[in-house]
């Protein structure tokens, strides 16, 4: 905002805001909420509108028989004129929120593709796949605040099961029973070929949903996985 | 239903009148003067897409009753062009006429609760609400108060 717009809107605003000292209302209030919404598209700041709004009200003071009931007034067209700014204050508050989610995305993945891509992994036995899916589940869970992971791979031609945390029950009839009540992802895991080698199942605590993002990390994580025993498997089948 | 408030709007006087209305409401049902303010602005944004997408529709404002707190729920409805991509709108920088997109996304961050249900050419329905938890203190002398009318009837 240049320096005669700021004029012209400073002269906007103490008049708006003499008329409801003045008359009152809820007329007087939604003109304060169009003075917000007009300085936070103009890119006024804050603090400027702050000052705007406390040089008006000395100016106004001076010639006001009652400084209280205009102050109260004053008081009221301000709280309404920062609203806007609220808008755009907590747009800010959950794109720092999104940031810190897509962080540890990253950190989870790289964590886990690091592990993955451990060439030593295919050269050993059954028992690192079950690391794999163990440190898969773990991350899947922790990532997604879900109640519980479990991981089902067909390994050497054989299914492996881990769970997280290890332990809760995975039988069908305990997860329908709940599955009235919870959101719960399953995610397929599968040879580059497109043979399904196993499930990644993800089970969200009562009453909570997840997001796409938690749907893209896991996708993400049943990738690494399925390429870790598809590598383990390859190596297992070499002559 | 009893308690709801209708408020047809098709100009920017409307717009006090349901600001005005939900104002009075809210601080019936014991919400602080800065969520008063917060509630009245949501409406604000929410007439004025209303006006401007659809030309007119219309505000209900009721008050809701819980055990452990009270609501108020604002409905917006109208019979505008509808919106293709709600997700696209309720986020930010996303607008179909200009501006900072203040509107939808800016609505739905003062309110606990935000909802739309549109369909391209049949309109477009906000659903809103904005909830304040009864403190230990209020639900002892609703309690109370409960048990001397009992007393005395």
């Amino acid at each position: 905002m240049n320096d005669a717009s700021h004029a012209a809107f400073s002269r906007s605003y103490r008049r708006a805001l003499v008329s409801h000292i003045v008359t009152g209302g809820e007329a007087g209030l939604r003109e304060a909420y169009e003075m917000g919404r007009q300085a936070v598209s103009a890119g006024l700041s804050l603090i400027e509108l702050v000052s705007v709004h406390h040089q008006a009200l000395a100016d106004e003071l001076r010639s006001s028989a009652s400084a209280s009931d205009a102050t109260l007034a004053a008081g009221q067209f301000m709280a309404e004129s920062v609203s806007a700014f609220e808008m755009i204050h907590r747009g800010f508050r959950e794109a720092v929120d999104r940031s810190e989610e897509a962080r540890r995305s990253a950190v989870v993945i790289r964590s886990l593709s690091h592990f993955c891509s451990d060439p030593a992994l295919a050269s050993e036995d059954k028992a690192s796949i079950e690391e794999v899916l163990r440190l898969g589940a773990e991350h899947a869970r922790e990532f997604t605040d879900a109640e519980h992971c479990s991981i089902i791979a067909l390994v050497d031609g054989s299914p492996l099961l881990v769970a997280d945390p290890p332990g809760m029950p995975t039988s069908g009839a305990h997860l329908s029973a709940k599955r009235t009540e919870t959101a719960r992802l399953t995610i397929p895991l599968a040879a580059l070929s497109g043979r399904r080698i196993g499930t990644l199942d993800v089970q969200a605590r009562n009453g909570a949903v997840f997001s796409s993002d938690d749907t893209a990390v896991l996708v993400l994580l049943a990738e690494m996985i399925s390429a870790a025993i598809e590598r383990q498997t390859l190596y297992a089948s070499r002559p | 239903m009893a308690d709801e408030t209708r408020i047809p709007v098709a100009s920017d006087v409307d717009m006090v009148v349901a600001r005005s209305q939900a104002r009075m409401l809210a601080l019936r049902l014991g919400f602080s003067n800065t969520d008063a303010t917060l509630i009245a602005t949501a409406i604000s944004e929410i007439t004025r897409n209303i006006l401007a997408h659809a030309g007119n529709g219309e505000l209900v404002i009721e008050p809701l009753y819980e055990n452990h707190r009270f609501g108020l729920v604002v409905e917006a409805r109208d019979s505008g062009p509808g919106i293709r991509d709600i997700q696209s709108a309720l986020g930010d920088g996303y607008t179909s006429r200009g501006g900072l997109g203040l509107g939808l996304p800016g609505a739905r961050r003062l309110m606990d609760e935000f909802e739309v249900i549109s369909t391209v050419g049949s309109g477009t329905t906000v659903r809103m609400t904005k909830w304040r938890i009864r403190d230990d203190l209020e639900l002892l002398r609703a309690r109370r108060a409960v048990r001397e009318a009992d007393g005395g009837s």
